[in-house]
Parts: structure tokens; sequence; C-alpha cells
């Protein structure tokens, strides 16, 4: 069944789209800092402190690609899996003759998790595949030096590297779960990322806003998105990201329940 | 006795307060019919049909098939093949692709799917290897048929099965119905066209509004009294060869021709009385009784 999924998603230009942007987009960027030479100092946000830092490593590339990308571009290709999953068979009028064979309904939305989610790590590892083979070529194998200052061999921070590239995609689960859950109830596959998509700006400028009380801001779904670069200070600074790790789990477990129980009972009409 | 391939019961499907599409509706399909579910559009024959493959969740009542209970994915459905409404393929993929797909996604190894006789079904030729998105609707129709046989199953469920498709492709798939039927399997057929069900089923259902109005052999439903129509080169002798034959009940000239009521009596043995009288007939049609039957059975439906 897995496989079957697999062969199904896998060769389609979609696929071939989404996961391209998550390669090439990091070697377009390390064209672009070594053919303009490193950003000016202008301080300010992570990515630009990764990226001020990004010609000094070719390691520090997949740094500040992961860093970059992983706050829009990479999580609506993810979401674009998860969304397409069931609402994309629908959409082909395949979904009635899936569930017309002797297969119990939740083992068929068990391998489409199963192909999202591998789509998503693959994704994920070309982002980090793409920044380190073109920065690595761009600007050799030295020492990271981050943000903080602090120095990791090229080995260590790969390894750090691998840690939060995991977390980045864990953090992703619950907007990603959403978009599935809505993707077992519609037949428009656009919908479900859009509305994932809106869920994600929803709980970014939710805690944009600092009157929020922090109490209720530290469970939106975006907040601990960042808590990767702790891992990249000396000492590590672990707490936030275990905490964005918990907090991730209610929205997981929250919309993978309801995606089951709805599908289970849904009537199949397309 | 092995339990009949379909069984339903006070099957109903309530989509909200005002959609009642079907209502109490009982039927029970034996081994080897050509069963046909005949009703107008909206009657209700899609929604039993998904129900009966676990598509749709009743609101009351439920149905067996081989005498399993109908639930999503129920173990019979490997006996089943199904084409419901229109054929659907993943359209970048080969229909050869989608074919294999489609028989391992229910978890059955390629080997047993019966690939090559479903091919010959499909006729596609070469195309078989192009993507589907590149398909006439004949052809996706074809290889929906074809989807549906896969494994070789007991019992075919066929939404439509002629929509779409030419004179040809629909003189094609009855006479497919047929070597199916022969073979031993059971098919369950969903029209709105009486002619379909007339010329390809032994056994008819008349739905209205959610349950069966009528049911029984197409024989029966039709009446043992059948119309001809025939046209002859000498209408005068040919009424005169005509009211000597018993069983021909009435004789009235229409246009050129004479429409001939028939009780009891082959067209056949009509067609050669006239021509041992010396008549030449050009033309014989039969009527569409079932239509008439059908019609009368909606009105007292209503």
């Amino acid at each position: 069944m897995i496989r079957v999924e697999l062969r199904k998603q896998i060769r389609r230009l979609r696929t071939y789209i989404g996961l391209g942007i998550c390669f090439s987009l990091p070697v377009i960027i390390t064209i672009a800092l070594k053919v303009g030479g490193p950003p000016h100092e202008r301080g300010g946000g992570n990515e630009e402190g990764f990226f001020r830092l990004a010609t000094k490593s070719g390691v520090n590339m997949p740094i500040a690609a992961l860093s970059v990308m992983s706050m829009f571009l990479l999580p609506i290709v993810i979401l674009l899996f998860f969304g397409e999953s069931v609402a994309g068979e629908a959409n082909w009028g395949t979904l009635r003759y899936l569930l017309v064979r002797p297969v119990k309904r939740g083992k068929l939305l068990r391998a489409k998790v199963v192909v999202a989610f591998f789509l998503a790590i693959i994704g994920t590892a070309l982002v980090i595949g793409g920044g380190l083979a073109a920065g690595v070529a761009a600007f050799g194998w030295h020492s990271v030096i981050t943000p903080s200052l602090s120095v990791f061999s090229p080995g260590a921070a790969l390894e750090r590297l691998f840690v939060a590239a995991g977390y980045v995609i864990w953090n992703f689960s619950g907007a990603a779960a959403l978009a599935f859950m809505l993707s077992t109830m519609t037949d428009a596959p656009v919908g479900t990322v859009a509305g994932s998509m809106g869920f994600i700006i929803v709980s970014q400028i939710l805690d944009g806003i600092t009157a929020v009380p922090a109490g209720f801001r530290n469970w939106l779904p975006t907040h601990f998105w960042r808590a990767w670069d702790g891992l990249f200070t000396r000492p590590s600074q672990l707490d936030d990201m275990i905490k964005g790790t918990l907090h991730q789990l209610p929205y997981v477990v929250g919309f993978a329940l309801l995606a089951w129980w709805w599908f289970r009972r849904k009537d199949i009409l397309s | 006795m092995p339990a009949p391939p379909i069984q339903i019961e006070g099957l109903s499907k309530r989509f909200s307060k005002d959609v009642l599409a079907v209502d109490r509706l009982d039927l029970t399909v034996e081994e080897g019919q050509i069963f046909g579910l005949l009703g107008p559009n909206g009657a209700g024959k899609t929604t039993t049909l998904r129900m009966l493959v676990g598509l749709v969740r009743p609101t009351a009542g439920g149905s067996r098939l081989f005498g399993d209970v109908v639930k999503p994915g129920t173990r019979a459905l490997r006996r089943v093949g199904t084409l419901v409404e229109n054929p659907g393929f993943v359209p970048h993929l080969s229909g050869l692709k989608n074919l294999e797909l489609f028989w391992r996604a229910g978890g059955q190894r390629i080997d047993e799917a019966d690939l090559d006789g479903a091919l010959e079904v499909a006729d596609l030729g070469r195309a078989i290897n192009r993507k589907v998105k590149t398909y006439s609707h004949g052809m996706k129709q074809r290889l929906g048929i074809a989807q549906a046989l896969l494994g070789k199953p007991d019992l075919l469920i066929l939404d439509e099965p002629t929509t779409g498709l030419d004179p040809q492709q629909m003189r094609e798939m009855r006479l497919l119905v047929h070597s199916i039927a022969n073979r031993g399997a059971t098919v369950l057929l969903s029209s709105h066209l009486l002619g379909e069900v007339e010329q390809v089923c032994s056994h008819a259902a008349i739905v209205n509004k959610g349950h069966v109005v009528a049911t029984g052999t197409v024989a029966e439903l039709v009446g043992r009294a059948t119309i001809i129509y025939i046209e002859v080169d000498d209408v005068a002798r040919a009424r005169t060869v005509l009211s000597k034959i018993p069983g021909v009940r009435a004789v009235n000239e229409e246009g050129t021709g004479l429409s001939i009521d028939l009780e009891d009596i082959d067209r056949k043995e009509i067609v050669a009385k006239l021509v041992r009288g010396g008549v030449g007939v050009e033309t014989v049609m039969s009527r569409h009784r079932l239509e008439d039957a059908f019609l009368s059975m909606l009105e007292d439906g209503t």
C-alpha cells in the first residue's frame, strides 16, 4: 500500500517542482552570495545573522538555508504534500476506486501519512543538501561561526544541523496534520494548503503581538519554530526546543484524530 | 445454499432534512443474473450502488455481499468489480500503471489480477502505455471497465456503463456484459435507458424516488404481450395473412407500415408466416413495451 502510494506521488510534476525548489533555492542563494559578496552588517534577525556569516564557511550555508526556508517556503511544500494526499485523489476521481477495494480506510490514511512524511523529510534533506553542496563548493569546508559567535567544527555543526532538521519537520507537523485533516474533508487540494497556511500565518501574527499574554503565545504552533538555533550556541539552549516539541503534540494528536474519525465515517461522493 | 451475491434490506439514505435519496429499498440479486436497476435520473440508483460497496453510510437498513454485511472496505469486495459513475485514474500515469496500482492498492498480488484479460477488454493497443490524461472519454470508459474486471470478479457492479459511448461502443459493451455473465458472474448495472436494460438484462428493478416500484424478470416487466412494427410490400395481403394467425390481437396501419399487437407468439413466427403467405417483409422492429411499463409504474409510484 505504501509503495503504491509512493509510486503515485513521486512521479508527479508537482513533487518534482516542490522538491526542486527545496534543492535549488539554497544553491541560488549561495551563487548570489558568491557573486555579490557577503551581505553587509545589518544586525537583526537570525536568518540575516546566519547569512551574514554564510560566506565564512560552506557549512554555514545549509544552516542559513534551513533558517530562511523554514519560515515560509518549506512549510508550503510540506503542507502541499499532506494537503493533497486525500483531496488530490478525490479531485482525480480515484478516491472511490481506492475505497471499493477490500482495504480499511484507516490503512489508506496511514499509507498517505507515511508517504507525505517521507516526502517532507526528502524536501528538508534537499534544503540542507543543496545548501551544503553549494556552500562547500563556494566557501570551503571550515569551522562554523554562529550569530552568537560560537565556533563549531564542521562535523559537530552537521550533527547539530541534523537534529535541527528533525526539529523543524516536527514543528510543521501540527500544521501538516491540519492540512491532512482538511484533505479528508474537501475535494479541493488547494483549499487544504490555503487553510493550513492561514493557520500558520494567524499563529505568526498573534505571536508577534506582545500584548498577547506569553502563556497563550507559548502554545501557538509557530511560537518555538526558531528554537533550534539554541543548538548553535555554547552552551546549547535546549529548553525552548523541548517546550516546542511538547507544545506541538496537542495539535498533531487533535487534528490527526479528527481526520481519522471524520474519514472513517465519511460519505464518499466524489 | 450459498448466500446471494446481493441482498439489500430496508436501505435508506438521507443526505439532509429535505433530501431522502434512498427510501427503504429492498433488492435481491441471485447468482448469474444480469440485473438492471432502472430509473430516471435522481431516482437514487447511484447512491444505492455507493452504499452497496461501502462508499456511503446508510442512514438505515443495510446490505450484504455474498452474505457479508457491507462495511467500508469489507472483505467481500475482493469478489466485486466496480465502476461507479465515471472511471477515475491518476492522470500522470499510463493506463497500464493505473491498473497495476489500482490492483495492488487492494493488497492483492498482480499475478492474481488476470491483467491480460483486462487489457484485452480495454483494447487500447499501444495507448495503454500513454498517460491517461491523453485518453478520450471512450478510452477512459473502456479502461474503467477493464479495471472493474481485474481479478475476474464474481460480481460486477456497473453504474451507467454506457454513458458517453457511441453506438458502436454501446454494442460492444452489451456483448461484453453478456460474455461476463456467460462466464458465470453476476452483473448489477444501473441505467436510465430502457432499451439498454431490455437488451442486456435478464432481471430488472424499476426504481423511483429511492424505492423499488417493480421488480422481476425483464420479460415479466414487459409483460407477455409485445408490439412489433413491420413494413411490407403488400399491406392488404399482409392484413389477410395476419388475421388468420392466433396470437395476433390487433393490427393497425401506422404510416407506411403496420403495428401488430402480439400475445404468446414469437415475432419470427409472424415473419415466417407472412413470407409463406407471399408477403415481402422489409422491416421488423420491436416496440419498447418496457417503456410503457416503466412510465406507467412511475406514474403509479407518485
